[in-house]
């Protein structure tokens, strides 16, 4: 590490915020990271959109870091619109002053089994890296972030150890500052269960959690 | 005779010149063909953002628990026959504003995986699903930002179960009402849309 006081801003763009499997990979990634002394800050979009203006207060922590990590879940192929709104501002800010040097890159996980639903969601956020001249650092996507959902990345085991040894190797290159090497995605997109067999648990989840809310029966309704 | 029902979603804002003359341009052309048009601009309407719940899936299925336009325009998804969606393109995707009410459009799928094409997909929820046309608006031509845009539209078509879909990027440079006519001329053509009496 170059310097004692680079700053780490770690963006969360889910709304469940520290239940989410964005939570569990940023700040699992961050605990790595913080073992080479580094200033850390966490926060959740979802918390500056609710209320009118305050997008500028998540930009002054922006603007002050070093390296940005946003960790955010896919939603119907790409970037939740809330994250979206705080990009919009960002790329409009950085018009006006791109004077300081800053790295960024993304995690970000989807419900599906397959990690490549992530890729075009990952492109796009490289797109608003390069009209914003931060230094990109790449994209990781992960399948399966239910699996995680309001549990930390050591608590689940056994499903979490690909991410787990990516995000190792990431918080590594960037402690080093050298670039991340393209093993951390490969590693990081392969499954820890077979695509037939998360469907086949996953569609169980859903009957169950229905069955709870007493709408089991009406699962398939068409309401409109 | 059954009248077809269309769906217009400007997802720009109100100041977007280039994307009003699309707009405009749309809803003469379907309402000249006789078809009920549904035409909104999205910056207008109060749409909260997805909450990531899943109650639209298993609390009140097919219905989100938050009371705002989303349920309207996730409504409008599912009774249109034909959704057209404008918006500029936004580090290759979708403006926050078009984004926040396909964030809001999940009720209309099953939360049910199963395999399309070797792929997990959501189950449909209805029979019938709208045929869907995308209009891009960058500055001036950008390959990359239009490669990365058409590869989203493709994503959603597939995901939404469209029976047939068209995108199409346009710049403003030069772009007049001449222009808007041609391209939503050619958009219809090409997806077959025709007059109720045709």
């Amino acid at each position: 590490m170059k310097s004692e006081k680079q700053k780490v801003l770690l963006l969360v763009g889910s709304p469940k915020k520290k239940q989410s499997a964005s939570y569990a990979l940023g700040t699992y990634l961050l605990e790595q990271l913080q073992r080479d002394r580094l200033q850390t800050e966490t926060l959740h979009i979802y918390s500056f959109i609710y209320k009118n203006n305050t997008l500028e207060q998540l930009y002054q922590s922006f603007e002050d870091s070093d390296i940005i990590i946003l960790s955010i879940p896919l939603y119907v192929d790409s970037i939740p619109s809330p994250v979206i709104q705080m990009m919009e501002y960002v790329a409009k800010k950085r018009v006006e002053n791109r004077e300081k040097i800053q790295q960024f890159m993304v995690l970000i996980n989807c419900g599906f089994p397959e990690a490549f639903h992530n890729y075009t969601a990952i492109e796009i956020c490289k797109c608003f890296s390069d009209e914003c001249d931060f230094k990109w650092l790449g994209g990781f996507p992960l399948g399966g972030g239910p699996i995680v959902n309001g549990r930390t990345l050591t608590d689940v085991g056994r499903l979490g150890k690909n991410a787990r040894k990516a995000l190792k190797i990431i918080a590594t290159s960037i402690g080093d500052a050298e670039p991340i090497p393209i093993e951390a995605k490969e590693i990081m997109t392969k499954s820890v269960i077979p695509a037939r067999i998360y469907r086949f648990m996953g569609n169980i989840g859903w009957k169950r959690q229905a069955k709870e809310f007493g709408v089991k029966k009406k699962i398939k309704n068409r309401p409109y | 005779m059954t009248t077809k029902n269309a769906a217009i979603w400007d997802g720009s804002k109100p100041e977007n010149t280039t994307a009003k003359l699309i707009y405009d341009s749309f809803k003469q052309a379907l309402t000249k063909k006789g078809w009920k048009t549904q035409a909104i601009q999205l910056s207008e309407v109060s749409i909260a953002p997805c909450q990531g719940c899943f109650h639209c899936w298993i609390k009140t299925p097919g219905e989100c628990i938050y009371r705002d336009y989303g349920r309207e325009t996730t409504k409008m998804f599912v009774q249109s026959d034909l959704i057209i969606t404008i918006t500029p393109v936004t580090f290759g995707g979708y403006s926050s504003i078009l984004k926040k009410a396909f964030d809001r459009i999940i009720p209309s799928i099953l939360p049910f995986f199963t395999q399309i094409e070797g792929e997990t997909h959501h189950e449909a929820r209805y029979e019938q699903h709208p045929k869907f046309l995308m209009i891009g608006i960058l500055p001036q031509e950008h390959k990359l930002k239009e490669e990365i845009f058409k590869k989203l539209f493709y994503r959603n078509a597939l995901n939404m179960h469209s029976p047939s879909y068209n995108v199409k990027v346009i710049y403003e440079d030069n772009f007049n009402k001449n222009s808007a006519d041609n391209v939503v001329s050619e958009l219809l053509q090409k997806n077959g849309v025709k007059g109720n009496e045709e």
